[in-house]
């Protein structure tokens, strides 16, 4: 690709400019910091990467500041021999043209010119190298990386072959075709191999099965081989066995008859044994009957002594029963006589006691009657008396009240003291008065004339408060003897004495009730009492009557003791009476228990002779019936018949015995028959299924599907054979080119190397030597006989070997290479090297588009034969207006 | 004097799995038709009677139509057909011959052959060994048979089924001793044999032979499709094989090294009579281009759909592809492509391990880099 001319308008701090790219020389662009040298790069980069619609902030980025104006590219460029122009209105409504094979080529626009730029830069231009070849202002000039992605380069790189058109993408179609069959990393199967291999190995499997049916039907013909000679054997056996079991079947017949025999002489010998048996039975019956009699004989004579013996205990029992009960009967008797003694003496102590009430009755009454006496004067008092406590209250109160009057009016009364000499005499109210003591004292309760010797006179006159006082008084003292003569009392003190008289009088009605109460107890009335002490008095006397003949005890005390004793003896003669009953009682007893005694005894002694009696009665009718002498010789005859019949039985026995082997040797024939006819059965069944299988599958359409299944199997096959040499090729086509292009890659490395070697040499001098790493970018450099890595390299080293890196890069690449530019590149480098620098580009330009940016004019002077062009209107709108309708000289001045 | 008509191997129900369904069903019709050819022969040439020395059917696990389409076959054919069970359809459980489909529907005309001598014709007695499992019949089994055979007074025809010993390295369940003696002590007249699928004189005085199979199955018969018409009268013997199939297994080898010969190859192929009815099966050896290749593959698929199958070539190839001709050298192919094509050359050519698909990554290539679609 190369690039003729780029104009540019509207673009960040342009208003206008243009660059025409010299052929074959380097082009040098000059010109102070953001002067926009950098916007002429990119530029270009927004011409093809970007629709002129396009609203994205790179577009956005470059549009004038404070302008209303859409920036517009134009670049002229050759690519693939065709010369073309390009050019774009970045805006809202943007505007593409493209012109391609100038002059008078393709005019396309709109999207489809914008389409064909990219398709045509696709297709010619290698974006691996566009990219890394483009360098920008700013970033730093790191080593390009990555160049092996570079399709050109390597294209280029690639020793001697000149074109390739195939290249890349024959190794990428031998991949996918490598990858229809076998996955990516790990070489599996995959796809229609995969199916294939799967499919084969069904339809394997589908024969394998119908042929394991096959088999098993084979299995089962082979069966019916095995089984049917057996099925003759046996046939055959089960005839032997037959003939043999008719022989057999002879002796048998016999053996049936023995065992008949056998059994009738059981029989009869059973029989005979029977009746032997019974024989012997009554035989042995009728001696036991025997000495069964004899045996009652005597047990009953025992028992008739016995009965006797019992019958004398008997009548001692009788006697001694009536000695007791006479024993008893005195007993009783006595007893009687002291129960009489008992009785009177309690008579005696009764009357005593009754006497004693009599007694005790005569008090009460005696008490009673003087208490009424009391009682009668008492209430005769009472009767006259006119006195009670309220009058005397009444009669109190009216005394205290005179005496309080009394205290007051002398309390008001004047007091009159004369004193003079003793005994002198004076005059009061015209009565005289000796002064005892030489002192008279008077009161003056009314008025009062005293007259002393001398003549003088004293008239003492009471006030009006005492005359009321004294009115008082006198009301007051008539009250108090009204009261008096009400209670008949001459003063209070006889009150006083009355109302005390009255209050005991009243005492001695209550006290002579209570001794009354008391007298009569529970006793209703007097006469009531009276009445019943005149009855006891009665009594009493006539129980002294009754008993005047003899003495009765004087005192209840002696009654008392003479009634203990009576007690005491009657006591004791109840126990005797007692002990007596009892000794009648045991010798009732005793009586009674010997004469049961003696009964049973006799009882018993007549039920054995009962009994004896009917044991001779039977003998004696059994000796009748069949006398003994004949039974014997029954007997004998029946031992003799039993032991004929045992003998008869031993013989049949034996000859069972005899029989028996040939009776064993049919059993076991018919059992052998009936296993071998078992066996028979089942190998007929066996085989019947067998064939019936046979059959069935014969009639089935197993033949068929085998045929269609192996048929199935057959092309299943070949379609993998084919299926797997398709695989294997593609494989080995694949690896084969994957294994080529490996080794050319590494070929690569040292023909790059040696290009940037020998740049290399032009600027750092003859020992220059350079490595370069998988990625074919520089890894170390060797110079005065030292290797450093890039790394350690100083910047400046660093920045020269990244451009002669490029310069290399751009160099191998060729016609397929892209223009190659330095932006304020070489910054760190001396003046010696720059110019070493500078030369070596320039000798570049000739074979490759190089364009150096440069704030610093003069700095590329050592590059002969180079175009400088200046930018010196700096990025201000005043350049660009300038620039209106003028040529464009005014805004780049060129050099040289 | 007496004529006869001797077959065996029809092997009915045989299937052929590398045919199409198609000439599948062509191949069993033929081989009912050698039955009608048989009767018709028999018909034509006198014979009294047809014997089928073994192998009548594949399996006896035939199928019915199968055998319901040989029975009216051989009914339709109005000769007597002798049939000897072989050890394909041996008179084991599970017979064929004991099978309903056979029984119900066998005509009168058609006999299964035993030990004891039938009169298959006026004065000429037949018997035969048949298998009665998949053990050949012993030497007892063979001379029971024969003895019968030789107590009867005529000519006598014995039909027996097994290897005699012929081909070195096969397994002999027939020996020729047995055969010689049945001719020589017993009076056998003729041996009708079967199970060798090539006409064969079993070689025992030119009275003991095989027949071979009446319709061809496979590419290493010799002599297939015919039938023996045998001819006895007093102590002699005459044979004459009569055509009756009309199949072939054809194998060819080519030599291509380049169009002329492929062409030349292909139109031989292409005159050959009865293509239909013909199943091939080619070898290719040579070297060429991809392109040479392509054609050999175009040559064969046209082939294909003239014969009645051709078997998949490339089983038996051995063509050698090369990076050469006209068209590899337009492909331009430089750098590393060239290298890797330089190697797959050199390994297909060097009949290694890889060399098949060496040719096969070539021919891939060439395809590849043409551009043309992955096939």
């Amino acid at each position: 690709m190369r690039y003729h001319r780029v104009r540019v308008r509207n673009f960040r701090g342009i208003t206008e400019a243009e660059v025409a790219f010299p052929e074959g020389r380097l082009l040098v662009i000059e010109g102070p910091n953001e002067a926009g040298k950098s916007s002429i790069v990119e530029a270009i980069g927004l011409l093809f990467e970007f629709t002129a619609e396009s609203n994205s902030e790179e577009v956005r980025a470059v549009r004038p500041e404070g302008r209303d104006a859409d920036p517009e590219v134009e670049l002229e460029f050759s690519l693939g021999g065709q010369r073309c122009r390009y050019r774009k209105v970045f805006g809202r409504r943007g505007a593409t043209e493209l012109e391609v094979g100038l002059p008078g080529g393709r005019q396309l626009t709109g999207r489809e010119a914008h389409n064909e730029a990219k398709r045509l830069l696709e297709a010619g231009v290698d974006s691996g190298l566009f990219r890394a070849l483009r360098v920008l202002q700013g970033e730093s000039l790191t080593m390009a990386g990555d160049l092996a992605a570079s399709a050109s380069l390597l294209r280029a790189l690639d020793g001697g072959a000149g074109t390739d058109p195939a290249g890349e993408s024959l190794f990428e179609r031998a991949q996918k075709e490598m990858q229809r069959y076998y996955t990516g990393s790990r070489r599996q199967e995959t796809g229609e191999l995969r199916e294939a291999r799967e499919k084969a190995s069904a339809a394997a499997e589908e024969v394998e099965r119908l042929e394991g049916r096959l088999r098993a039907l084979e299995e089962r013909a082979r069966e019916i081989e095995a089984l049917e000679p057996r099925a003759v054997e046996l046939r055959q056996a089960i005839g032997e066995l037959e003939r043999r079991a008719a022989e057999l079947a002879e002796q048998a017949d016999a053996y049936r008859a023995a065992q008949q025999a056998a059994e009738l002489a059981r029989t009869e010998a059973a029989a005979a044994t029977a009746r032997r048996e019974r024989l012997d039975d009554e035989v042995k019956r009728r001696e036991t009957a025997r000495r069964e009699a004899e045996r009652l004989a005597g047990e009953a004579e025992t028992a008739r002594a016995r009965a006797a013996d019992l019958q004398g205990t008997v009548d001692a029992a009788r006697r001694a029963l009536a000695e007791a009960e006479q024993a008893a009967g005195a007993a009783r008797a006595r007893l009687q006589e002291l129960e009489r003694g008992a009785a009177l003496a309690a008579s005696d102590y009764a009357h005593l006691q009754e006497e004693l009430q009599r007694a005790q009755m005569q008090d009460r009454l005696s008490a009673y009657d003087e208490a009424a006496e009391r009682q009668a004067a008492a209430q005769a008092f009472l009767a006259g008396c006119r006195i009670d406590a309220g009058l005397l209250d009444q009669i109190e109160t009216a005394a205290t009240a005179l005496a309080r009057t009394e205290a007051q009016l002398r309390s008001v009364t004047a007091k009159v003291e004369v004193e003079g000499p003793a005994d002198a005499t004076v005059y009061v109210d015209g009565q005289p008065e000796t002064l005892a003591g030489g002192l008279l004292a008077r009161e003056a309760a009314e008025e009062l004339r005293i007259e002393l010797p001398g003549g003088f006179a004293v008239t003492v006159r009471p006030s009006q408060s005492q005359g009321l006082l004294e009115q008082r008084l006198k009301e007051q003292r008539e009250q108090l003897d009204r009261l008096l003569a009400a209670a008949g009392a001459g003063s209070v003190e006889a009150a006083r004495e009355l109302e005390q008289r009255r209050r005991e009088a009243a005492r001695e009605v209550e006290d002579a009730s209570r001794v009354m109460r008391q007298a009569l107890r529970d006793l209703p009335d007097r006469a009531d009492l009276a009445a019943r002490l005149e009855r006891t008095r009665q009594r009493v006397a006539a129980y002294r009557a009754e008993h005047a003949a003899r003495g009765l005890p004087a005192t209840l005390d002696e009654a008392r003791r003479v009634s203990e004793a009576g007690d005491r003896q009657l006591a004791a003669a109840k126990s005797a009476l007692r002990e007596a009953e009892q000794a009648v009682h045991t010798a009732r007893d005793a009586l009674a228990r010997a004469e049961r005694e003696a009964a049973a005894a006799d009882e018993r002694a007549a039920a054995l002779e009962r009994q004896l009696e009917q044991a001779r009665a039977a003998l004696a009718a059994a000796e009748a019936e069949r006398p003994m002498a004949a039974l014997d010789a029954d007997l004998a005859a029946a031992r003799g018949e039993a032991a004929q019949a045992e003998a008869k039985l031993r013989d049949a026995e034996q000859r069972l015995r005899e029989l028996a082997g040939a009776g064993a040797e049919a059993a076991e024939v018919e059992r052998e028959l009936e296993a071998a006819r078992k066996e028979l059965r089942s190998v007929e069944d066996r085989v019947a299924e067998a064939r019936g299988a046979l059959r069935h599958e014969g009639e089935g359409t197993l033949q068929a599907e085998l045929d269609a299944s192996r048929s199935k199997l057959e092309a299943a096959t070949v379609r993998l054979e084919t299926v797997e040499r398709r695989a294997r090729a593609a494989r080995l086509l694949a690896e084969t080119l994957s294994k080529h292009r490996e080794a050319a890659r590494q070929a690569y490395g040292p023909l790059l190397g040696e290009r940037l070697a020998a740049l290399g040499r032009r600027v750092f001098g003859d020992d220059f030597e350079v490595d370069l790493d998988a990625g074919l970018a520089p890894a170390r450099r060797r110079l005065g006989g030292t290797w450093l890595h890039v790394q350690q390299l100083s910047v400046g080293a660093r920045e020269q070997l990244a451009v002669l890196h490029r310069a290399a890069c751009a160099a191998a690449a060729g016609d397929g290479g892209v223009p190659f530019f330095l932006d304020d590149a070489l910054g760190w480098s001396d003046e010696g090297r720059l110019a070493e620098m500078a030369r070596v580009l320039a000798d570049l330009a000739r074979e490759v588009q190089v364009v150096v940016l440069t704030c610093q004019p003069g700095r590329f002077a050592a590059a002969n034969g180079a175009e400088v062009v200046r930018i010196d209107g700096g990025r201000t709108g005043t350049a660009g207006r300038a620039a209106d309708g003028q040529a464009q000289g005014e805004l780049f001045a060129r050099g040289d | 004097m007496v004529r006869f008509l001797h077959s065996s191997d029809w092997q009915l129900g045989m299937t052929r799995h590398f045919l199409g369904a198609e000439a599948q069903g062509r191949f069993s019709d033929a081989r009912i038709e050698a039955i009608e050819t048989l009767g018709r022969t028999a018909r034509e040439r006198d014979a009294a009677f047809v014997v089928v020395a073994g192998d009548v059917f594949e399996t006896n696990l035939v199928p019915g139509d199968v055998v319901r389409r040989a029975l009216d076959a051989m009914g339709d054919a109005g000769v007597p057909f002798y049939l000897l069970p072989g050890n394909h359809d041996a008179l084991a459980p599970g017979s064929v011959y004991e099978s309903e489909r056979f029984t119900r529907r066998k005509p009168a005309n058609v006999h299964v052959l035993g030990p004891e001598p039938v009169e298959a014709a006026p004065g000429v007695w037949l018997a035969g060994v048949p298998w009665r499992s998949k053990q050949a019949p012993g030497e007892a089994e063979f001379f029971a048979a024969v003895q019968a055979l030789g107590g009867m007074a005529g000519e006598r025809v014995l039909a027996a089924h097994g290897q005699v010993e012929l081909a070195p390295d096969a397994a002999v369940t027939l020996p020729r001793a047995w055969l010689e003696r049945a001719v020589r002590e017993f009076g056998i007249g003729y041996a009708a044999l079967g199970d060798r699928h090539s006409l064969t004189d079993a070689g025992v005085d030119r009275r003991a032979w095989y027949s071979g199979t009446p319709e061809p199955t496979d590419y290493d018969e010799l002599e297939p499709g015919k039938a023996l018409l045998v001819a006895l009268e007093g102590g002699r013997c005459e044979v004459t094989p009569v055509a009756v199939g009309r199949w072939r297994f054809v194998e060819r080898t080519w030599e291509v090294h380049d169009g002329a010969e492929l062409r030349a190859a292909a139109e031989e192929l292409g005159r050959l009579p009865e293509r239909r009815r013909t199943v091939l099966r080619l070898r290719v050896r040579g070297t060429g281009g991809p392109e040479l290749r392509a054609a050999i593959e175009a040559a064969v698929d046209e082939l294909a759909e003239s014969f009645a199958a051709v078997e998949p070539w490339e089983r038996y190839a051995d063509f050698v592809v090369r990076a050469e001709g006209e068209g590899w050298e337009a492909l331009g192919l430089a750098g590393f492509a060239r290298a890797a094509a330089k190697e797959l050359d050199r390994l297909a050519s060097d009949d290694g391990p890889d060399a098949a698909a060496a040719s096969d990554a070539l021919t891939l290539l060439f395809r590849l880099a043409r551009g043309g679609a992955p096939a």
